[in-house]
Parts: C-alpha cells; sequence; structure tokens
C-alpha cells in the first residue's frame, strides 16, 4: 500500500519538487499551500506522513504543528518540519511546537528520501 | 596664655574698643592733670599781682612820706590771706620798708628784690612787682605764696578724673558689645551658612544680608556664589539625566535595531534558501536521471549549475554565519564527546578531495584523549574549513591532522605543505571579507569569510585560532580549546 503524505509548502516550485521527490518513491501526495488548509487536510486524510513548512500563509508551521498535535488521530503521525530558517533556536522551537524531525533547506535530493524514510521508520519503531 | 589672633571676632572687637578707650582716657586724664597744675599756678601768680597791685598802691603814701608803720599795717590786711605766708615792701633801691609775716609762718627774706619776677620753688611761689605813681617808681612789693593747697586740689582733681575714668571704660564696654554685635553676628551667620552648605551639600540655602557695607557685600556675593554653584548644579543634575534619557533612548533603538537585525537575518536566510531549494533540487533530480535520461553535454553543464549553486549556498550559509555571530546570535551547546571520532570524521569526508588532487592526506591522534567537552557541531565547522583551506590552497605535498593533549587543553594542527601566507598578511587572513591574492592563476572559491567564522567559534569554544606560516613553505593552523577536565570528572 502506498504511503500517504500531505506537503504543506506555499512556495509552488518546491511544492512541485518535493511531490515529485515524493511521488518518485512511490508516496500518495497530497498538497496543502497555507496552514490552516494543512491542519484541515491533515485532519480528513489522516497521512502516514506529513512535511511541513515553517513560513506559510495564514498560520505558521509550528502553530500548525501545535493544532495537530491536539487531534488525538494525529498525536503519533510523524511530522517532519522542512525549513529555511537556520537561526539558532529554530530547531528547538519546531520540536517543542511538536514535530518529529527538522531538515533544513535547500534540501539535498540525494538524501532526501533516505531522511524521510528514517522518520517513518523511528516512528513505527 | 591666650593669643590676641585666637580670640573670638567679638572679643577682638570689644577688646579693640576698650584698649582704644583706655589709651584715650589715658591720654585726656594726663592732659587734664596737668592742665589742672598750670592752672592753679596762673590762678596763684594772678591773685598774687593782684593783691601786690592793690598793697602796693595803698603803701605809695607810706612810701612818700617814710611812714614804715603805715605800710606795715597795709601789709597786715593779708592776715585775711592764709596761704600768703610772707610779703615785703622795699623802697627804690631795695631797703626793706616793711614786711610781714604770717603768725604762724617764718620770716623770710626775699632775694634781690629790686627785680620784678616770678619765682617757683618745690613748695612756693615768689612774686615781685614795682611800685608805680605817676609813672614814678616808689618801691617794690614781694609776695611768698604756700602752694601746699595745689597738692590738695591735684589729688581731688585725680579723684575726678579716676571716676571719669572708670565711668568712660564702663561705657566703651556696654557700647562695644552692643556695637560689635552687628559685625560679629554677621560674620558668625555667614560662617554658620557656610558651615550647613558644607555638611548638607544644600546650595538652595541663602544668608539675609541686615547691613550695606562691605560685610552685607560679602553676604551678597556669597549668596551669589551659592546661586552659581545652585544652578550649576541643576544644570549638571539636568544634563545627567537628560544624558540618561538619550543612553535609555539609544539602547531602546539599539534593541530595537538588534531585533530587526534578527528578523533581517531570518527574512534573508528564508528568501534566499527558498529559490536555492528548487535549483539544488531539480538540478539534482535532473542529474539522477529521475526525469529522463540525459546526453553527457547536458550532465557537464547541470553539473557546473549544481556546483555553482552549492557554492553559492555555501557562500550565504558563511554570511549568515558571520552575520549570526557578529550579531551573538550563535548559541553554542556543551555537550562531551570523542574528539578522536570527530577528526576522523572530517579526515574522511575531505580524503576524496585531497587524493583527487595527489595530496598526501594524514593524521595523528593522541592515544587516551579525555572526551571534550565543548560544541561538536561548531568545532566541526572549524575543522572543515581548516581541511578544505589546506586542500585548496596546497598544489602538491600533503595536509597532516595532529590532534593531541597539551597541559589543560587539546590541540588540533592542520599542517600543509600549500603556498604558504606572506607575514604582512597573517593578521589579515582573520578578518572578514579578506582573501588574500595568493598570486595563483586560479579560482579561488569561497567567500573569504571562512577563516574569520573559524577564528570567531574556536574563541565562542573558548579556545583560540593560530596560524604559523612561510611564503612557500605551507602554513599550521592551530585551534586549541580547553579539556575543562573538572566538569569532565563531574559528569562521569
Amino acid at each position: 500500500m502506498k504511503i500517504s503524505t500531505l506537503v504543506i509548502e506555499d512556495n509552488e516550485n518546491n511544492m512541485y519538487l518535493t511531490t515529485f521527490l515524493l511521488e518518485n518513491s512511490g508516496h500518495q501526495v497530497h498538497q496543502a499551500y497555507d496552514g490552516t488548509d494543512g491542519v484541515k487536510m491533515a485532519k480528513e486524510l489522516l497521512p502516514d506522513l506529513i512535511l511541513l513548512d515553517i513560513q506559510l500563509p495564514k498560520m505558521n508551521g509550528y502553530d500548525v504543528a501545535k493544532a495537530l498535535r491536539q487531534d488525538p488521530a494525529l498525536a503519533t503521525t510523524p511530522i517532519v518540519a522542512i525549513t529555511s530558517y537556520a537561526m539558532p533556536g529554530d530547531r528547538e522551537k519546531a520540536l517543542d511546537s511538536g514535530c518529529n524531525g527538522y531538515i533544513k533547506k535547500p534540501i539535498n535530493p540525494d538524501t532526501f528520501l533516505a531522511e524521510i524514510e528514517s522518520y517513518l521508520t523511528m516512528v513505527k519503531d | 596664655m591666650i593669643k590676641y589672633r585666637d580670640l573670638s571676632i567679638k572679643l577682638k572687637l570689644i577688646s579693640i574698643q576698650l584698649f582704644t578707650t583706655l589709651f584715650i582716657l589715658v591720654f585726656f586724664v594726663g592732659i587734664y592733670l596737668y592742665s589742672q597744675y598750670r592752672e592753679f599756678e596762673t590762678v596763684a601768680f594772678n591773685r598774687m599781682s593782684t593783691l601786690s597791685e592793690i598793697l602796693g598802691s595803698n603803701s605809695i603814701s607810706a612810701l612818700l612820706f617814710f611812714d614804715n608803720d603805715a605800710a606795715e599795717d597795709v601789709l597786715k590786711s593779708l592776715k585775711t590771706q592764709p596761704d600768703i605766708l610772707n610779703a615785703a615792701v622795699y623802697d627804690h633801691g631795695g631797703l626793706i620798708f616793711a614786711s610781714y609775716s604770717l603768725p604762724s609762718a617764718k620770716g623770710f627774706s626775699f632775694n634781690n628784690p629790686v627785680h620784678e619776677g616770678r619765682a617757683v620753688t618745690s613748695s612756693h611761689f615768689v612774686l615781685t612787682e614795682r611800685i608805680v605813681f605817676d609813672n614814678l617808681k616808689v618801691g617794690w612789693i614781694a609776695l611768698r605764696l604756700d602752694t601746699k593747697n595745689r597738692k590738695a586740689a591735684l589729688i581731688e582733681a585725680l579723684w575726678q578724673s579716676f571716676l571719669l575714668f572708670i565711668a568712660g571704660l564702663i561705657l566703651a564696654a556696654l557700647l562695644s558689645v552692643r556695637a560689635q554685635k552687628p559685625i560679629s553676628d554677621a560674620i558668625l551667620s555667614l560662617s554658620e551658612i557656610a558651615k550647613r552648605v558644607r555638611d548638607s551639600g544644600d546650595y538652595a540655602l541663602r544668608l539675609k544680608a541686615t547691613s550695606q557695607d562691605e560685610l552685607g557685600l560679602l553676604v551678597d556675593t556669597f549668596n551669589d556664589m551659592l546661586e552659581k554653584i545652585w544652578h550649576h548644579e541643576k544644570h549638571l543634575e539636568e544634563l545627567v539625566s537628560e544624558r540618561t534619557l538619550e543612553l535609555e533612548e539609544a539602547k531602546t533603538r539599539a534593541e530595537e535595531s538588534d531585533h530587526l537585525k534578527s528578523a533581517f537575518l531570518a527574512s534573508m536566510s528564508h528568501e534566499l534558501r527558498t529559490p536555492l531549494n528548487s535549483i539544488i533540487g531539480f538540478t539534482g533530480i535532473l542529474l539522477q536521471g529521475m526525469a529522463g535520461p540525459l546526453t553527457d553535454e547536458q550532465k557537464k553543464q547541470l553539473g557546473m549549475v549544481k556546483g555553482s549553486a552549492s557554492h553559492l549556498l555555501e557562500l550565504i550559509n558563511d554570511v549568515l554565519d558571520i552575520s549570526k555571530i557578529e550579531a551573538g546570535h550563535i548559541d553554542v551547546h556543551g555537550e562531551a564527546f570523542k574528539v578522536d571520532l570527530l577528526v576522523v570524521m572530517a579526515v574522511s569526508s575531505l580524503r576524496p578531495f585531497a587524493e583527487k588532487k595527489g595530496l598526501v592526506f594524514n593524521h595523528t591522534i593522541e592515544p587516551n584523549l579525555p572526551p571534550l567537552h565543548s560544541d561538536k557541531r561548531r568545532l566541526e565547522q572549524v575543522l572543515l574549513n581548516l581541511l578544505n583551506n589546506a586542500i585548496k590552497f596546497t598544489s602538491e605535498g600533503s595536509v597532516q591532522v595532529n590532534c593531541y593533549r597539551r597541559d589543560d587543553s587539546l590541540v588540533i594542527d592542520v599542517i600543509d605543505t600549500g603556498i604558504g601566507i606572506n607575514e604582512k598578511d597573517i593578521t589579515t587572513i582573520f578578518e572578514t571579507f579578506r582573501q588574500i591574492d595568493t598570486g595563483l592563476d586560479r579560482v579561488k572559491e569561497g567567500s573569504g569569510l571562512g577563516l574569520a567564522i573559524s577564528k570567531k567559534l574556536s574563541e565562542l569554544l573558548g579556545g583560540t585560532l593560530n596560524v604559523k606560516s612561510k611564503p612557500g613553505d605551507g602554513s599550521t593552523f592551530s585551534v586549541v580549546l580547553p579539556l575543562n577536565l573538572e566538569s569532565e570528572t563531574n559528569e562521569d
């Protein structure tokens, strides 16, 4: 069965890039272009994995992660923040708001899928 | 004995007045007594003169008629004058004609009676005068007066003077006590206020001027002085609070600008990485052939895009790193880790590049090094940067890494046989945006920030980064970090 992944990302190009990589490795990708949409879709679809940008319109990634963690159905779903934020404390902030991991942009297409895979197995274990 | 100059102003003023009065009194009493003394003589001689005139004119007929008895009778009228002891009448030639002595007095013979004159002895006055009748000199009369009354008169004058003297002194004392009061009071209040100002530092105190004289002027001047100091102090206080306010404002502005700087850095980081994400991502996808097969030329050109994009990312990371360091936004997380592992990892990750250039790339690590308590990621960043530089600037020979303990410090030396650094450049290579002219005809990749970042990171980790080099003889960069052995022992 295909892995269902929700990508929440506002930049069209980057959304296409992430989607392309994920679909190539057999994921079923759902796209949300802002925070509120992301929360709505996550609650409807209950995906296996959520990739979350932090700087988003309407609702930022930290708030999205917090909102998702409040839903019992999404309490253990792996959420990986993918962000260009690189200030000290950003990683901690992402982890504190409920993310399982943190991948810094720009993503490396050679290692990206392996990293995603590690979060999936980590949560399963 | 109390010295005059140590007396209080009050006593000085009183004593000045008393002594002045005393001297004046002594002077005038002396003059008075002397004049009394002289007065007695004048009065006595005037009386004697009057008497001799009366007696002489009464004796004229007796002299003209050679009637000695009549002349004696005339002289006897002197009985009413108890201080006239002796008297005598002489004829024109100076022969005695009649004489008189007070019954209680001894007889007396006048010397040289043929001259008019006065004689003064210690106890007697003698007067001799001519007796004249119708411009005719008919004889002489002489009187002798006892001056014992003079002493009594003088003693009386002395008593009067003494009483005046005492009264004068008492009056002077009373007056001087009153007269000195405004002066000494003004000076005392001046010194009192001066003392209060000194003790309390209250420059708002003022004196009340009570007179228009020099003391009043002094009080006015003193008040003016206080006024000036008070204004000056107020001005200073205002200045201080003004400056404090300015400083606070500047601090707020600095904090705001610091905040803006942080926000700007975060935003820049985001904005620059977002498009780069697509560039690097899609280049990678294309190169992997995920979007379809590529020709060799397309692969070569896409490889160049990937290289340039990676270089651009490196530049962005360096610029952000140095900005964060300079803005104080770098946090250092201490953790204990094995430094030999870190060195091995760094060396192996860069080995392909060194070998590609045909360089000998070795490392030595002292056995049994204690674990290092530091920020692993930051140290790794420093080490990778140093190794990258060493490989970049060495065209033949070797790059050697030595990791060892020296006293309480850990040292990592990165030694290359590269182009080396001029003496004049050694101090500038650690400055930001400084890339020295290597003189070699090749592309110098890098932002010129690597060494500046490495040095600042080493310092943030509590250590140092130093270099020893000679042009053409290679360079040795040394990272020295404290081992913090005590905290290690505690954690183990």
